[in-house]
Protein backbone atom coordinates (compact mmCIF):
# COMPACT_ATOMS: atom_id res chain seq x y z
CA UNK A 1 0.00 0.00 0.00
CA UNK A 2 2.99 1.82 -0.50
CA UNK A 3 1.60 3.52 -3.39
CA UNK A 4 -1.09 5.18 -1.70
CA UNK A 5 0.87 7.07 0.79
CA UNK A 6 2.62 8.29 -2.31
CA UNK A 7 -0.40 9.30 -4.10
CA UNK A 8 -3.99 9.98 -3.30
CA UNK A 9 -5.31 9.54 -6.75
CA UNK A 10 -3.52 6.91 -8.47
CA UNK A 11 -4.49 7.55 -11.59
CA UNK A 12 -1.35 5.60 -13.73
CA UNK A 13 -2.73 3.00 -11.76
CA UNK A 14 -5.85 2.94 -12.49
CA UNK A 15 -5.27 3.08 -16.55
CA UNK A 16 -2.85 -0.14 -16.37
CA UNK A 17 -5.69 -1.82 -13.87
CA UNK A 18 -8.51 -0.85 -16.97
CA UNK A 19 -5.93 -2.85 -18.72
CA UNK A 20 -5.60 -5.55 -16.23
CA UNK A 21 -2.60 -5.42 -16.15
CA UNK A 22 -1.67 -4.35 -12.10
CA UNK A 23 0.17 -7.21 -9.87
CA UNK A 24 -2.51 -8.28 -7.09
CA UNK A 25 -1.11 -6.26 -4.91
CA UNK A 26 -1.62 -2.98 -6.72
CA UNK A 27 -5.09 -4.40 -8.44
CA UNK A 28 -5.95 -4.61 -4.54
CA UNK A 29 -4.64 -1.07 -3.25
CA UNK A 30 -6.94 0.32 -5.72
CA UNK A 31 -9.72 -1.48 -5.59
CA UNK A 32 -9.65 -0.47 -1.85
CA UNK A 33 -8.92 3.04 -2.92
CA UNK A 34 -12.17 3.34 -5.47
CA UNK A 35 -14.08 1.98 -2.90
CA UNK A 36 -13.84 5.05 -0.81
CA UNK A 37 -13.14 7.64 -3.56
CA UNK A 38 -16.00 8.80 -5.56
CA UNK A 39 -13.61 10.98 -7.75
CA UNK A 40 -11.52 7.99 -8.99
CA UNK A 41 -14.38 5.88 -9.40
CA UNK A 42 -15.66 8.15 -11.85
CA UNK A 43 -12.44 8.27 -13.36
CA UNK A 44 -12.55 4.63 -13.98
CA UNK A 45 -15.57 4.72 -15.55
CA UNK A 46 -14.36 7.43 -18.17
CA UNK A 47 -11.12 5.72 -18.53
CA UNK A 48 -12.68 2.33 -19.53
CA UNK A 49 -15.22 4.75 -21.45
CA UNK A 50 -11.90 5.99 -23.48
CA UNK A 51 -10.54 2.37 -24.18
CA UNK A 52 -13.67 0.92 -25.42
CA UNK A 53 -14.07 3.69 -28.04
CA UNK A 54 -10.83 3.62 -29.19
CA UNK A 55 -11.11 -0.40 -29.62
CA UNK A 56 -13.95 0.90 -31.61
CA UNK A 57 -12.12 2.33 -34.51
CA UNK A 58 -12.58 1.33 -37.67
CA UNK A 59 -10.33 -1.15 -38.64
CA UNK A 60 -7.86 -1.28 -41.90
CA UNK A 61 -8.70 -3.86 -44.39
CA UNK A 62 -5.37 -3.75 -46.75
CA UNK A 63 -6.58 -2.61 -50.35
CA UNK A 64 -4.38 -5.72 -51.50
CA UNK A 65 -2.38 -8.97 -50.17
CA UNK A 66 1.23 -8.06 -49.09
CA UNK A 67 2.22 -11.86 -49.51
CA UNK A 68 5.76 -11.55 -50.98
CA UNK A 69 5.99 -12.38 -54.64
CA UNK A 70 9.12 -15.12 -55.66
CA UNK A 71 11.23 -12.24 -56.52
CA UNK A 72 11.75 -12.11 -52.66
CA UNK A 73 12.44 -15.45 -51.91
CA UNK A 74 16.23 -15.44 -52.57
CA UNK A 75 16.29 -11.86 -50.19
CA UNK A 76 17.57 -12.92 -46.95
CA UNK A 77 20.07 -11.50 -44.81
CA UNK A 78 21.27 -11.74 -41.32
CA UNK A 79 20.38 -8.67 -39.99
CA UNK A 80 19.64 -5.25 -41.21
CA UNK A 81 22.25 -2.69 -41.24
CA UNK A 82 22.40 0.58 -40.14
CA UNK A 83 22.23 2.84 -43.40
CA UNK A 84 23.27 6.48 -42.37
CA UNK A 85 25.69 5.83 -40.13
CA UNK A 86 28.59 6.49 -42.02
CA UNK A 87 27.54 10.06 -43.39
CA UNK A 88 26.40 11.40 -39.61
CA UNK A 89 30.26 12.44 -38.66
CA UNK A 90 30.78 14.09 -42.26
CA UNK A 91 30.11 17.38 -41.22
CA UNK A 92 32.71 17.00 -38.09
CA UNK A 93 35.27 15.05 -40.34
CA UNK A 94 34.77 17.62 -42.81
CA UNK A 95 35.65 20.30 -40.13
CA UNK A 96 38.60 19.24 -38.86
CA UNK A 97 40.19 18.44 -42.24
CA UNK A 98 39.79 22.57 -42.76
CA UNK A 99 40.98 23.34 -39.77
CA UNK A 100 43.93 21.10 -40.49
CA UNK A 101 44.35 22.64 -43.81
CA UNK A 102 44.07 26.27 -42.20
CA UNK A 103 46.78 25.16 -39.46
CA UNK A 104 49.34 23.83 -42.39
CA UNK A 105 48.25 27.41 -44.78
CA UNK A 106 49.14 29.52 -41.43
CA UNK A 107 52.23 27.58 -41.38
CA UNK A 108 53.20 27.43 -44.66
CA UNK A 109 52.27 31.89 -45.54
CA UNK A 110 54.58 32.67 -42.50
CA UNK A 111 56.80 33.47 -45.04
CA UNK A 112 54.16 33.99 -47.43
CA UNK A 113 54.81 36.39 -50.66
CA UNK A 114 52.97 38.68 -52.11
CA UNK A 115 53.13 36.09 -55.21
CA UNK A 116 50.60 34.07 -53.20
CA UNK A 117 48.41 36.66 -52.14
CA UNK A 118 48.20 37.31 -56.39
CA UNK A 119 46.72 33.81 -56.85
CA UNK A 120 44.10 33.37 -54.01
CA UNK A 121 41.67 34.88 -56.46
CA UNK A 122 42.58 32.89 -59.21
CA UNK A 123 42.60 29.71 -56.77
CA UNK A 124 39.31 30.45 -55.84
CA UNK A 125 37.84 31.23 -59.12
CA UNK A 126 38.84 27.37 -59.68
CA UNK A 127 37.66 25.80 -56.19
CA UNK A 128 34.75 27.15 -57.01
CA UNK A 129 34.57 25.92 -61.07
CA UNK A 130 36.26 22.27 -59.33
CA UNK A 131 33.60 22.41 -56.70
CA UNK A 132 30.95 22.55 -59.28
CA UNK A 133 32.13 19.90 -61.34
CA UNK A 134 33.17 17.17 -58.85
CA UNK A 135 30.80 17.85 -56.76
CA UNK A 136 30.82 14.30 -54.87
CA UNK A 137 34.61 14.49 -54.30
CA UNK A 138 34.09 18.54 -53.19
CA UNK A 139 31.71 16.78 -50.69
CA UNK A 140 33.14 13.97 -49.06
CA UNK A 141 36.50 12.89 -50.81
CA UNK A 142 39.29 14.99 -48.50
CA UNK A 143 38.17 13.38 -45.16
CA UNK A 144 39.28 10.42 -46.75
CA UNK A 145 42.52 12.22 -47.73
CA UNK A 146 43.69 12.49 -44.25
CA UNK A 147 41.19 9.88 -42.29
CA UNK A 148 41.46 6.62 -42.82
CA UNK A 149 38.55 5.36 -41.12
CA UNK A 150 36.66 7.24 -44.07
CA UNK A 151 33.78 5.45 -46.46
CA UNK A 152 35.85 3.42 -48.82
CA UNK A 153 32.58 4.69 -51.77
CA UNK A 154 33.41 8.25 -51.12
CA UNK A 155 37.60 7.55 -50.80
CA UNK A 156 37.38 6.37 -54.56
CA UNK A 157 36.05 9.88 -55.75
CA UNK A 158 39.04 10.87 -54.11
CA UNK A 159 42.35 10.63 -55.99
CA UNK A 160 40.48 11.77 -59.30
CA UNK A 161 38.95 14.82 -57.48
CA UNK A 162 42.10 16.04 -56.67
CA UNK A 163 43.20 15.69 -59.87
CA UNK A 164 40.24 17.25 -61.43
CA UNK A 165 40.96 20.38 -58.48
CA UNK A 166 44.06 20.95 -59.63
CA UNK A 167 43.80 20.88 -63.42
CA UNK A 168 40.92 22.86 -62.99
CA UNK A 169 42.91 25.58 -61.09
CA UNK A 170 45.91 25.28 -63.23
CA UNK A 171 43.93 25.93 -66.00
CA UNK A 172 41.92 28.73 -64.77
CA UNK A 173 44.90 30.28 -63.11
CA UNK A 174 46.57 30.30 -66.68
CA UNK A 175 43.48 31.56 -67.99
CA UNK A 176 43.56 34.01 -65.71
CA UNK A 177 46.97 35.04 -67.20
CA UNK A 178 46.76 34.77 -70.89
CA UNK A 179 43.13 36.22 -71.22
CA UNK A 180 43.34 39.72 -69.91
CA UNK A 181 39.98 40.94 -70.99
CA UNK A 182 38.43 38.01 -69.08
CA UNK A 183 40.21 38.46 -65.80
CA UNK A 184 38.24 41.38 -64.47
CA UNK A 185 35.38 39.14 -64.62
CA UNK A 186 37.13 36.52 -63.39
CA UNK A 187 38.29 38.13 -60.27
CA UNK A 188 35.11 39.72 -59.58
CA UNK A 189 33.37 36.58 -59.86
CA UNK A 190 35.09 34.52 -57.44
CA UNK A 191 34.28 37.35 -54.83
CA UNK A 192 30.48 36.63 -55.39
CA UNK A 193 30.80 33.45 -55.99
CA UNK A 194 32.58 32.84 -52.82
CA UNK A 195 30.27 34.82 -50.42
CA UNK A 196 27.12 32.76 -51.89
CA UNK A 197 29.06 29.98 -50.95
CA UNK A 198 29.21 31.15 -47.92
CA UNK A 199 25.85 32.05 -47.18
CA UNK A 200 24.33 28.51 -47.72
CA UNK A 201 24.99 27.28 -43.63
CA UNK A 202 22.64 30.15 -42.82
CA UNK A 203 19.83 30.34 -45.96
CA UNK A 204 20.28 26.88 -46.84
CA UNK A 205 16.96 25.96 -45.73
CA UNK A 206 15.62 27.58 -48.82
CA UNK A 207 18.51 27.02 -51.03
CA UNK A 208 18.36 23.54 -50.82
CA UNK A 209 15.43 21.64 -52.16
CA UNK A 210 13.92 18.27 -51.73
CA UNK A 211 17.39 16.70 -53.47
CA UNK A 212 19.38 17.16 -50.46
CA UNK A 213 17.81 13.66 -48.67
CA UNK A 214 18.72 11.56 -51.51
CA UNK A 215 21.86 12.80 -50.97
CA UNK A 216 22.39 11.11 -47.44
CA UNK A 217 21.20 8.20 -48.51
CA UNK A 218 23.75 7.87 -51.92
CA UNK A 219 26.76 9.64 -51.90
CA UNK A 220 26.95 9.35 -55.56
CA UNK A 221 24.86 11.47 -57.49
CA UNK A 222 25.82 14.78 -55.00
CA UNK A 223 27.05 16.95 -58.44
CA UNK A 224 24.24 17.74 -59.38
CA UNK A 225 23.01 18.48 -55.59
CA UNK A 226 26.09 20.79 -55.14
CA UNK A 227 25.03 22.50 -58.37
CA UNK A 228 21.78 23.12 -57.20
CA UNK A 229 23.07 24.00 -53.51
CA UNK A 230 25.48 26.48 -53.80
CA UNK A 231 22.92 29.02 -54.52
CA UNK A 232 21.40 30.33 -57.85
CA UNK A 233 23.59 33.78 -57.47
CA UNK A 234 26.66 31.34 -57.52
CA UNK A 235 25.47 29.40 -60.56
CA UNK A 236 24.38 32.74 -62.49
CA UNK A 237 27.34 34.52 -61.73
CA UNK A 238 29.69 31.97 -63.22
CA UNK A 239 27.47 30.99 -65.96
CA UNK A 240 28.06 34.69 -66.54
CA UNK A 241 31.89 33.35 -67.01
CA UNK A 242 33.09 31.73 -69.85
CA UNK A 243 31.45 28.46 -68.97
CA UNK A 244 34.61 25.95 -70.65
CA UNK A 245 38.19 27.43 -69.04
CA UNK A 246 40.75 26.83 -72.15
CA UNK A 247 42.49 24.13 -70.74
CA UNK A 248 44.63 24.19 -74.13
CA UNK A 249 46.45 26.95 -72.78
CA UNK A 250 49.62 24.99 -70.51
CA UNK A 251 48.04 24.22 -67.28
CA UNK A 252 51.56 22.34 -66.55
CA UNK A 253 53.25 25.69 -66.46
CA UNK A 254 50.10 27.22 -64.65
CA UNK A 255 50.39 24.77 -62.16
CA UNK A 256 54.06 25.14 -61.94
CA UNK A 257 54.19 28.87 -61.22
CA UNK A 258 51.09 28.48 -58.38
CA UNK A 259 52.73 25.86 -57.36
CA UNK A 260 51.59 23.70 -54.00
CA UNK A 261 49.99 26.46 -52.37
CA UNK A 262 46.86 27.29 -54.40
CA UNK A 263 46.19 23.67 -54.52
CA UNK A 264 46.03 23.93 -50.70
CA UNK A 265 43.65 26.77 -51.61
CA UNK A 266 41.81 24.64 -53.61
CA UNK A 267 41.85 21.70 -50.75
CA UNK A 268 40.49 24.10 -48.06
CA UNK A 269 37.48 25.27 -49.97
CA UNK A 270 36.45 22.07 -51.25
CA UNK A 271 36.94 21.37 -47.47
CA UNK A 272 34.76 23.94 -46.25
CA UNK A 273 31.97 22.73 -49.28
CA UNK A 274 32.56 19.49 -47.75
CA UNK A 275 31.22 20.85 -44.28
CA UNK A 276 28.47 22.93 -45.46
CA UNK A 277 27.53 20.21 -47.80
CA UNK A 278 27.82 17.25 -45.69
CA UNK A 279 26.47 19.71 -42.84
CA UNK A 280 22.95 20.09 -44.81
CA UNK A 281 22.74 16.70 -45.96
CA UNK A 282 22.60 15.20 -42.64
CA UNK A 283 20.55 17.96 -41.04
CA UNK A 284 17.97 19.63 -43.42
CA UNK A 285 16.25 16.06 -43.71
CA UNK A 286 15.14 16.93 -40.04
CA UNK A 287 14.46 20.31 -40.79
CA UNK A 288 13.13 21.00 -44.03
CA UNK A 289 9.67 19.11 -44.78
CA UNK A 290 9.94 15.94 -47.17
CA UNK A 291 7.47 15.14 -49.37
CA UNK A 292 7.49 11.64 -50.35
CA UNK A 293 6.14 10.35 -53.84
CA UNK B 1 -0.17 -21.33 -31.35
CA UNK B 2 1.86 -24.23 -32.26
CA UNK B 3 0.87 -23.31 -36.18
CA UNK B 4 2.16 -20.06 -35.61
CA UNK B 5 5.35 -21.76 -34.63
CA UNK B 6 5.62 -24.23 -37.25
CA UNK B 7 5.09 -21.41 -39.78
CA UNK B 8 7.64 -19.60 -38.10
CA UNK B 9 9.89 -22.36 -37.85
CA UNK B 10 9.51 -23.47 -41.61
CA UNK B 11 10.27 -19.41 -43.08
CA UNK B 12 13.13 -19.07 -40.59
CA UNK B 13 14.43 -22.14 -43.02
CA UNK B 14 13.51 -20.12 -46.14
CA UNK B 15 9.88 -21.50 -46.98
CA UNK B 16 8.65 -18.28 -48.20
CA UNK B 17 4.98 -19.68 -48.42
CA UNK B 18 4.95 -20.29 -45.00
CA UNK B 19 5.81 -16.75 -44.14
CA UNK B 20 3.23 -15.40 -46.50
CA UNK B 21 0.55 -17.79 -44.53
CA UNK B 22 2.08 -15.33 -41.60
CA UNK B 23 1.32 -12.66 -43.83
CA UNK B 24 -2.06 -13.34 -44.18
CA UNK B 25 -2.61 -13.86 -40.63
CA UNK B 26 -0.99 -10.57 -39.23
CA UNK B 27 -1.28 -7.81 -42.40
CA UNK B 28 -4.41 -5.97 -41.18
CA UNK B 29 -3.20 -5.48 -37.74
CA UNK B 30 0.05 -4.62 -39.65
CA UNK B 31 -1.76 -2.62 -41.86
CA UNK B 32 -3.90 -0.89 -38.81
CA UNK B 33 -0.29 0.59 -36.70
CA UNK B 34 0.51 1.75 -39.80
CA UNK B 35 -2.73 3.61 -40.34
CA UNK B 36 -2.55 5.26 -37.00
CA UNK B 37 0.92 6.48 -37.09
CA UNK B 38 0.96 7.84 -40.68
CA UNK B 39 -2.74 8.80 -41.29
CA UNK B 40 -2.73 7.65 -44.72
CA UNK B 41 -3.89 4.95 -46.57
CA UNK B 42 -1.41 4.07 -49.28
CA UNK B 43 1.17 5.21 -47.29
CA UNK B 44 0.43 2.98 -44.54
CA UNK B 45 -0.15 -0.41 -47.14
CA UNK B 46 3.66 1.18 -48.03
CA UNK B 47 4.84 1.23 -44.90
CA UNK B 48 3.00 -2.35 -43.98
CA UNK B 49 4.34 -3.80 -46.86
CA UNK B 50 7.64 -2.85 -46.57
CA UNK B 51 7.36 -4.40 -43.07
CA UNK B 52 6.80 -7.68 -44.16
CA UNK B 53 9.92 -7.68 -46.64
CA UNK B 54 11.81 -6.64 -43.72
CA UNK B 55 10.64 -8.75 -41.48
CA UNK B 56 10.98 -11.69 -44.10
CA UNK B 57 14.67 -10.91 -44.91
CA UNK B 58 15.76 -11.01 -41.04
CA UNK B 59 13.00 -13.70 -39.66
CA UNK B 60 16.10 -15.78 -38.58
CA UNK B 61 16.99 -12.85 -35.87
CA UNK B 62 13.49 -13.81 -34.30
CA UNK B 63 14.03 -15.30 -31.09
CA UNK B 64 11.06 -14.09 -29.13
CA UNK B 65 7.73 -15.06 -27.40
CA UNK B 66 5.58 -13.36 -29.01
CA UNK B 67 5.26 -13.13 -33.04
CA UNK B 68 3.25 -10.37 -33.65
CA UNK B 69 5.05 -8.19 -31.24
CA UNK B 70 8.22 -8.55 -33.01
CA UNK B 71 6.63 -7.40 -36.51
CA UNK B 72 4.59 -4.74 -34.59
CA UNK B 73 7.83 -3.22 -33.69
CA UNK B 74 9.85 -3.55 -37.16
CA UNK B 75 6.96 -1.64 -38.43
CA UNK B 76 6.53 0.84 -35.75
CA UNK B 77 9.85 1.69 -36.36
CA UNK B 78 9.35 2.02 -39.88
CA UNK B 79 6.52 4.67 -39.42
CA UNK B 80 8.84 6.40 -37.02
CA UNK B 81 11.33 6.62 -39.91
CA UNK B 82 8.91 7.58 -42.38
CA UNK B 83 7.54 10.32 -40.12
CA UNK B 84 10.82 11.61 -39.03
CA UNK B 85 11.69 11.46 -42.88
CA UNK B 86 8.58 13.65 -43.69
CA UNK B 87 10.32 15.93 -41.20
CA UNK B 88 7.18 16.81 -39.53
CA UNK B 89 5.25 14.85 -36.54
CA UNK B 90 1.85 14.60 -37.20
CA UNK B 91 1.96 13.61 -33.68
CA UNK B 92 3.44 16.72 -32.37
CA UNK B 93 0.40 19.09 -32.96
CA UNK B 94 -3.46 18.70 -33.49
CA UNK B 95 -2.87 21.69 -36.30
CA UNK B 96 -0.50 19.96 -38.80
CA UNK B 97 -2.34 16.56 -37.86
CA UNK B 98 -5.24 18.38 -39.11
CA UNK B 99 -3.91 19.95 -42.17
CA UNK B 100 -2.22 16.22 -43.31
CA UNK B 101 -5.73 15.43 -43.75
CA UNK B 102 -6.88 11.82 -41.74
CA UNK B 103 -8.18 9.36 -44.17
CA UNK B 104 -11.14 9.41 -45.88
CA UNK B 105 -13.16 6.12 -43.95
CA UNK B 106 -12.78 3.22 -45.90
CA UNK B 107 -15.07 1.88 -48.14
CA UNK B 108 -16.11 -1.65 -46.59
CA UNK B 109 -19.01 -1.56 -45.06
CA UNK B 110 -19.09 -0.76 -41.40
CA UNK B 111 -19.06 -3.77 -38.65
CA UNK B 112 -21.84 -3.95 -36.48
CA UNK B 113 -20.74 -2.22 -33.74
CA UNK B 114 -19.00 0.47 -35.82
CA UNK B 115 -22.77 2.44 -36.29
CA UNK B 116 -21.89 3.21 -32.32
CA UNK B 117 -19.59 5.78 -33.53
CA UNK B 118 -20.95 8.77 -35.60
CA UNK B 119 -18.42 9.96 -38.00
CA UNK B 120 -18.18 13.05 -36.02
CA UNK B 121 -17.28 10.98 -32.67
CA UNK B 122 -14.30 9.13 -34.96
CA UNK B 123 -13.39 11.50 -36.54
CA UNK B 124 -12.66 13.49 -33.46
CA UNK B 125 -10.98 10.30 -31.49
CA UNK B 126 -8.75 9.97 -34.72
CA UNK B 127 -7.86 13.80 -34.53
CA UNK B 128 -7.02 12.89 -30.89
CA UNK B 129 -4.50 10.32 -31.69
CA UNK B 130 -2.86 11.43 -33.92
CA UNK B 131 -2.36 15.02 -32.19
CA UNK B 132 -0.54 12.28 -29.30
CA UNK B 133 3.12 12.48 -29.49
CA UNK B 134 4.25 9.88 -31.71
CA UNK B 135 5.57 7.18 -28.10
CA UNK B 136 2.41 7.78 -26.78
CA UNK B 137 -0.02 6.94 -29.59
CA UNK B 138 2.13 4.09 -30.37
CA UNK B 139 1.37 2.35 -27.37
CA UNK B 140 -2.35 3.07 -27.17
CA UNK B 141 -2.76 2.30 -30.58
CA UNK B 142 -1.15 -1.20 -29.90
CA UNK B 143 -2.94 -1.40 -26.45
CA UNK B 144 -6.59 -0.25 -27.56
CA UNK B 145 -6.94 -0.84 -31.06
CA UNK B 146 -4.25 -4.05 -32.06
CA UNK B 147 -5.02 -5.47 -28.19
CA UNK B 148 -1.43 -6.16 -27.46
CA UNK B 149 -0.43 -6.52 -23.93
CA UNK B 150 1.87 -4.50 -21.86
CA UNK B 151 4.97 -7.07 -22.28
CA UNK B 152 4.19 -7.16 -26.26
CA UNK B 153 3.98 -3.62 -26.33
CA UNK B 154 7.49 -3.39 -24.27
CA UNK B 155 8.69 -5.52 -26.57
CA UNK B 156 7.00 -3.66 -29.91
CA UNK B 157 8.68 -0.58 -28.60
CA UNK B 158 11.88 -1.69 -27.21
CA UNK B 159 11.14 -0.60 -24.06
CA UNK B 160 10.21 -1.50 -20.43
CA UNK B 161 6.74 -2.22 -18.70
CA UNK B 162 6.90 0.65 -16.47
CA UNK B 163 7.63 2.85 -19.78
CA UNK B 164 4.55 1.33 -21.31
CA UNK B 165 2.34 1.85 -18.23
CA UNK B 166 3.04 5.84 -18.34
CA UNK B 167 2.89 6.52 -21.91
CA UNK B 168 -0.73 4.84 -22.12
CA UNK B 169 -1.84 6.40 -19.06
CA UNK B 170 -1.01 9.70 -20.62
CA UNK B 171 -2.65 8.39 -23.77
CA UNK B 172 -5.57 7.88 -22.32
CA UNK B 173 -5.74 10.68 -20.02
CA UNK B 174 -5.45 12.78 -22.91
CA UNK B 175 -8.09 10.80 -25.02
CA UNK B 176 -10.97 11.00 -21.85
CA UNK B 177 -10.59 14.90 -21.68
CA UNK B 178 -10.91 14.88 -25.85
CA UNK B 179 -14.36 12.52 -24.94
CA UNK B 180 -15.31 14.62 -22.14
CA UNK B 181 -15.13 17.72 -24.59
CA UNK B 182 -18.23 16.25 -26.54
CA UNK B 183 -20.43 14.52 -24.35
CA UNK B 184 -23.35 14.77 -26.95
CA UNK B 185 -21.16 13.05 -29.38
CA UNK B 186 -20.99 9.96 -27.14
CA UNK B 187 -23.33 6.83 -27.97
CA UNK B 188 -25.59 6.36 -24.75
CA UNK B 189 -24.17 3.29 -23.49
CA UNK B 190 -21.07 6.27 -22.40
CA UNK B 191 -23.82 8.29 -20.88
CA UNK B 192 -24.87 6.76 -18.06
CA UNK B 193 -23.19 8.35 -15.50
CA UNK B 194 -24.87 12.29 -16.61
Amino acid sequence: MTWFRRSAHPEEDLSAYVDGELGERARRAVETHLASCEACSTLLRELQDAKSLLSELPKLEPRRSLTLGPEHAAERRAAPAPRRMSFTFAPAVALSVLVALLFVDAIDSGGGSSHDQAFNTAGSTAASRAAEEPAAGGGLAPESATKDEANSTLGAADSSTTQDGSDAGGAAAGAAELAPPTQSLESSAPNAAASAEQSPAEDSGAAIPESTPEAAEAPAPMPSVTGGESDDSATDTTAAVPQEPPRTSQPEDANGSSGGLSTLRILEIIAALAFVVSLAAVFLPRIVGREER
Amino acid sequence: VVKEDDRIERAQSGDLAAFNELVVEYQSLVCNLCMRMLGQQQAAEDAAQESFINAWRSIRNYRGDSFRAWLLRIAANLCRDELRRRGRRPSSSLDTALEAGMPDPPDEEPLPEESALNAELRGSLEAALAGLPEEQRTAIVLCDVEGLDYAEIAVAMNTSLGTVKSRIARARRRMREVMLRQPELLPTRFRQGD
